[in-house]
């Protein structure tokens, strides 16, 4: 058993702090600064992934068609950085969270798996209802479909696709 | 209107963010025994855990707005302690190891009466032995009086975690105080 704790006048070592304002009470907006950048780093980083696994369908059913895609077309195709974006926005986003709710319980595993389980669902439904030929008409996603196409013309085809 | 010895936590909380900041002495008075021994649980040393209550006291009200006044203010406050505690450990490394090879000796009688005081200080010694993750929940439970929901929030575990560990810590319990008996 550990030794009795000799009597610390916390009281009047903390309050003697407080009343010469050497610690202050963080203003509300501080945390409420914290939330924004972390709702803002979460829509920032669902949008990536949903884009990034959209992508990823388009590429599979442009090309090859969804049964006979290739591996090495995906692997030359797909825009890894955005992978990278996602990776960073994902730890970025607990560590926020991590930050500035140090003291409640979060259930980190059921956040995780709802987030992954909804860009899947997002990004399939974006594929599904061909949202990609609208994207490729809009000015800041036009670049990124034409170098995709510009791509897809230089790539041999694979007997059997198209 | 209600005295202050009689409000809620947090209901003082809100009263030291909105009004007056000075009334933090009553969470101080009301919280600093029960933060210390429950540091002392954790660290093993007095010192330190004069430190770690000393430092979440300071966290505590630099973070106070944080607080949601909808929840429970003492589960938020010993989780506070529990970080600056692990923190701490971490720092200096202090871990009790568990020797896995206990023998259980069902032919020593726990109950005996005559043993009862000595028995007391013994059950304290083999406390400190534990692993941490058991001895934590078995503070909280057993001296702290904490209900498993309540436990649960201050260590960040889900309920059935909280039983299975406290259920646990018991048979562990039992296990070192019989062999420490033994010698």
């Amino acid at each position: 058993m550990p030794k009795k704790s000799k009597k610390i006048n916390f009281e009047k070592e903390i309050m003697s702090k407080i009343i010469s304002e050497k610690i202050k009470i963080k203003p509300k907006i501080y945390f409420i600064f914290g939330s924004v950048i972390t709702i803002i780093s979460f829509i920032f980083l669902f949008s990536i992934s949903v884009f990034s696994t959209n992508i990823l369908f388009f590429i599979l059913k442009r090309r090859c068609g969804i049964y006979q895609w290739q591996i090495q077309n995906l692997l030359i195709n797909f825009p890894w950085w955005t992978l990278i974006i996602s990776i960073l926005g994902i730890v970025l986003g607990i560590l926020i969270i991590k930050k500035n709710n140090f003291s409640y319980k979060k259930n980190f595993i059921f956040i995780i798996s709802i987030f992954i389980i909804s860009i899947i669902i997002s990004a399939f439904i974006i594929n599904y209802l061909n949202l990609n030929h609208f994207f490729a008409r809009q000015r800041p996603m036009k670049r990124f479909y034409q170098q995709l196409e510009l791509r897809d013309k230089k790539i041999p085809r694979f007997r059997g696709v198209y | 209107m209600t005295p202050i010895h009689d409000l809620s936590d947090e209901k003082l909380v809100l009263k030291i963010r909105t009004q007056n900041k000075e009334l933090f002495s009553f969470i101080i008075k009301r919280y600093q025994d029960k933060l210390l021994r429950y540091a002392l649980y954790l660290c093993q040393d007095e010192n330190q855990a004069a430190d770690i209550v000393q430092e979440s006291f300071i966290k505590s009200y630099i973070n106070l707005n944080s607080f949601d006044t909808k929840r429970k203010f003492s589960s938020w406050i010993y989780r506070i302690v529990h970080n600056e505690a692990m923190n701490a450990l971490r720092g200096t490394h202090k871990q009790f190891s568990l020797d896995e090879d206990f023998e259980i000796d069902s032919g020593v009688n726990l109950e005996n009466e005559m043993l009862q005081k000595e028995l007391k200080e013994h059950i304290s010694l083999c406390f400190t032995k534990m692993p941490i993750i058991y001895r934590e929940p078995l503070s909280l439970y057993f001296l702290e009086e904490k209900s498993y929901e309540e436990i649960s929030d201050i260590l960040k575990l889900p309920v059935s975690t909280v039983g299975t560990r406290i259920n646990r810590a018991k048979i562990l319990m039992k296990k070192i105080c019989q062999k420490n008996q033994k010698k």
